[in-house]
């Protein structure tokens, strides 16, 4: 169990097919099989844009297609997802879901914050859908 | 006969002074052994040191270059480059240049060194006229805040544009 202050340090580790730089812009695009991982958090995707700061600093991540993230119970997945280094919040876009055993939380738009382990659900069309189980009590 | 005397002396003084000057420039030379490393014969230039001065710079050295037809071999290259946008330093075991098509290829231990960004690889090419670096190897970039392992390098200069296949990178940050 990596605590949150850990995580927090830990270097954004990826591995993808293919990588192309483009120094003018600062950014960078894995494309391809991409996996990123950092502490115990984890997001797969297709295409991945990893926006720097002007100390090299990963920023923002913008990730397209298949998007898929996983931080140890829970996991989501979406078309779209933007991950923000400063507030350790992950945006999943277009047909977002985030699961915790047999919870479920859907919308247009669910903020999960990393951290608190919170997922905020937002929608413009459909509905928000929420299914939550009672813990089971311990039988005596 | 006073004046003749004097005029002498002057100039004996002058005479003495410049041959101890030469004296000490050959002395110095000799000590260095400089005169002896260049050596030049069947095509082959050693321990040289060729500069290009414009609005930018490039020098490079080597312990040997053997010009044949079209091609120049060099071993230990060391080449510096410095111009606006910035310097950066090449170095590797061999390489070859070739002429006609003005394209450099730098082979086994590859250290290409810039600002804020270093390149290893055992093989790269230069095409000097499309200002683009390419290579079919494993190559590591790195820097204080990332580290990047891949193959295939394609680079333009121009557009400042980098490409790599099967990557692995490591983003520690500043404070990493």
């Amino acid at each position: 169990q990596i605590n949150k202050t850990e995580n927090k340090k830990e270097p954004v580790v990826i591995n993808a097919d293919k990588l192309e730089y483009y120094n003018k812009e600062k950014v960078a695009v894995y494309s391809g099989n991409v996996d990123v991982k950092k502490g115990n958090f984890n997001l797969k995707a297709d295409t991945v844009k990893i926006y720097l700061d002007e100390k090299g600093d990963v920023s923002r991540i913008y990730a397209v297609g298949n998007v898929y993230f996983q931080q140890e119970n829970k996991w989501g997945k979406s078309k779209e997802a933007e991950y923000y280094k400063d507030k350790n919040l992950i945006i999943l876009k277009n047909n977002a879901e985030v699961h915790q055993g047999k919870n479920v939380v859907e919308g247009d738009e669910i903020y999960y914050y990393i951290d608190e382990e919170k997922a905020v659900a937002t929608s413009k069309g459909s509905r928000v859908r929420s299914v939550l189980f009672p813990k089971e009590k311990e039988e005596k | 006969m006073l004046e003749k005397t004097k005029k002498f002396f002057f100039t004996f003084l002058v005479i003495l002074s410049v041959s101890f000057i030469f004296k000490e420039i050959s002395d110095y030379l000799d000590r260095q052994k400089i005169l002896e490393k260049i050596k030049y014969s069947n095509n082959t230039l050693e321990n040289f040191y060729l500069v290009s001065k414009a609005d930018q710079t490039y020098t490079l050295t080597g312990s040997k270059m053997v010009v044949k037809g079209d091609n120049i071999f060099i071993e230990n290259p060391k080449g510096h480059y410095e111009g606006e946008k910035g310097s950066f330093d090449l170095k590797s075991k061999e390489s070859t240049y070739h002429t006609k098509e003005k394209v450099a290829k730098f082979y086994k231990d590859v250290i290409f060194t810039g600002k804020d960004i270093d390149i290893k690889t055992e093989y790269i090419v230069i095409d000097t006229q499309k200002n683009i670096v390419y290579n079919d190897t494993d190559t590591l970039i790195y820097s204080q805040e990332m580290t990047t392992r891949g193959k295939n390098l394609f680079l333009d200069m121009e557009k400042e544009f980098l490409k790599l296949d099967e990557v692995n990178s490591e983003y520690r940050g500043k404070n990493g």
